[in-house]
């Protein structure tokens, strides 16, 4: 029989090193922050939503753009997730490019820490639909306000 | 005799799905409530009776039975006893303190563990800790038990997550390979496709034990010893969905002295090797 091997063993100091790995993210802003940041994006898409998509699925389609493109994005990458997402809904690029909002958040998250960018991308997979009740709400706050 | 407190870590180098029970289709994680400055949280762990009998209890009893060459020859009985404790299903008003010194010789593992032959409890010497999730809200634990400093743990829930399997059925795919495709022949309305889900630790998170060896001579910890490493050898699974490659554990002993891990498993192996036929003997006249 083959002779197992001996187990592995830390010392305490050794293990309290391990642990850093295990210690909360270095977060530089708050679940609220990246929250208000998911809601804003989240409510301007349906202005460069393609337009040979049924509008009738409009949130449906932002919904399961969000979804994919958080759950293929790796490391953080914003602009990975933005590209995603917006190919997913077919915007035009000349439309998306043009779009003060859209500079805003991607510079402002851009320049987020690793742990803030992947809570942001990871909260459209945890708090999906209630970012796009209330993104759906600023959306038709803006149809107001532009009639 | 002496007492001696092994601490370890275990990492999960897959998900972990030690469950409690089910809700639907979806298999909901073991938790624990635990008072926190936030109220009590409800938090995953491992209980001592899983590792108990997946670190220790089965390893080291399966591989007596080979080294004894015992299979095939033991009772139901006598294999309910030496993998699972046994049941007391007799009068235990006489005790037999002869009998249980001749265990305590042939069987390190038993002593250390204990057992019911049917007439007679057979206290064991070892306090197996439950596994404690690293994590935010076990901090106070972990100080207090691995001298751990608040480093500022990540919450459990950022450990938790999920998984979905489907189990399918043969008449999408292969229903021509039986006797009974004429019964559907509209195959793909009759499919029954089941999805079944639910809750995992993640990959990489690590759980917090010990065992509490009592009054133990250097055999029981060498039996200890011996059955944690052919577990890890084994693969060092812990909770459901094996089958699947979940449930797989990196275990780490801390510890500040140096312990002769391979003096103690020798002494054990050689022990055991040399006692087998009174130990075997022992076991067929307990169960006589």
């Amino acid at each position: 029989m083959e002779i197992p091997q001996l187990l592995d063993s830390l010392t305490t100091e050794e293990f309290r090193q391990k642990l850093a790995g295990l210690s909360r993210e270095t977060r530089g802003h708050t679940d609220h922050d990246v929250e208000d940041m998911a809601i804003r994006f989240a409510s301007i898409l349906p202005l460069v939503f393609g337009h040979d998509l049924d509008r009738l699925t409009l949130w449906n389609r932002i919904g399961s753009a969000l979804t994919t493109s958080a759950a293929k994005t790796v490391d953080g990458d914003i602009g990975f997730f933005v590209q995603s997402v917006l190919t997913h809904i077919q915007a035009e690029t000349g439309q998306a490019v043009s779009m003060p909002d859209m500079m805003d958040i991607l510079g402002k998250t851009a320049a987020w820490s690793l742990e803030d960018r992947q809570a942001w991308i990871r909260h459209f997979q945890t708090h999906l639909i209630p970012t796009l009740i209330f993104a759906r709400a600023q959306w038709n706050e803006h149809k107001e306000h532009t009639k | 005799m002496n007492t001696l407190t092994i601490r370890c870590i275990s990492e999960a180098l897959s998900p972990i799905t030690h469950m409690q029970g089910v809700s639907g289709n979806e298999a909901m994680i073991a938790r624990e409530p635990v008072t926190t400055a936030h109220g009590t949280q409800w938090i995953p762990f491992l209980s001592g009776n899983a590792i108990r009998h997946r670190a220790i209890r089965e390893p080291g009893v399966l591989w007596l039975i080979q080294a004894y060459g015992l299979k095939g020859i033991i009772s139901l009985a006598e294999l309910n006893f030496l993998m699972h404790g046994g049941n007391l299903t007799e009068s235990n008003r006489a005790e037999d303190t002869g009998r249980i010194a001749e265990m305590y010789r042939t069987w390190p593992l038993l002593r250390l563990l204990g057992g019911c032959l049917p007439n007679q409890i057979l206290a064991g010497s070892l306090d197996v800790w439950r596994g404690v999730l690293v994590c935010a809200e076990n901090t106070s634990v972990l100080c207090n038990d691995f001298g751990l400093r608040d480093v500022g743990l990540r919450p459990s829930e950022q450990w938790i997550d999920g998984y979905q399997y489907t189990r399918s059925d043969a008449k999408g795919r292969a229903l021509h390979q039986t006797a009974d495709a004429g019964l559907f022949p509209d195959k793909k309305s009759n499919t029954n496709l089941m999805i079944f889900n639910g809750q995992c630790v993640t990959r990489g998170a690590v759980f917090a034990h010990g065992f509490t060896c009592k009054a133990v001579s250097d055999l029981e910890i060498g039996a200890l010893l011996w059955s944690l490493r052919l577990w890890q050898a084994g693969g060092g699974t812990i909770g459901g969905q094996a089958s699947r490659g979940h449930g797989r554990l990196k275990m780490t002993l801390i510890m500040d002295e140096v312990l002769d891990q391979d003096g103690l498993c020798r002494s054990y192996v050689s022990h055991a090797m040399s006692l087998k036929d009174e130990a075997v003997a022992w076991l067929h006249g307990a169960f006589a």
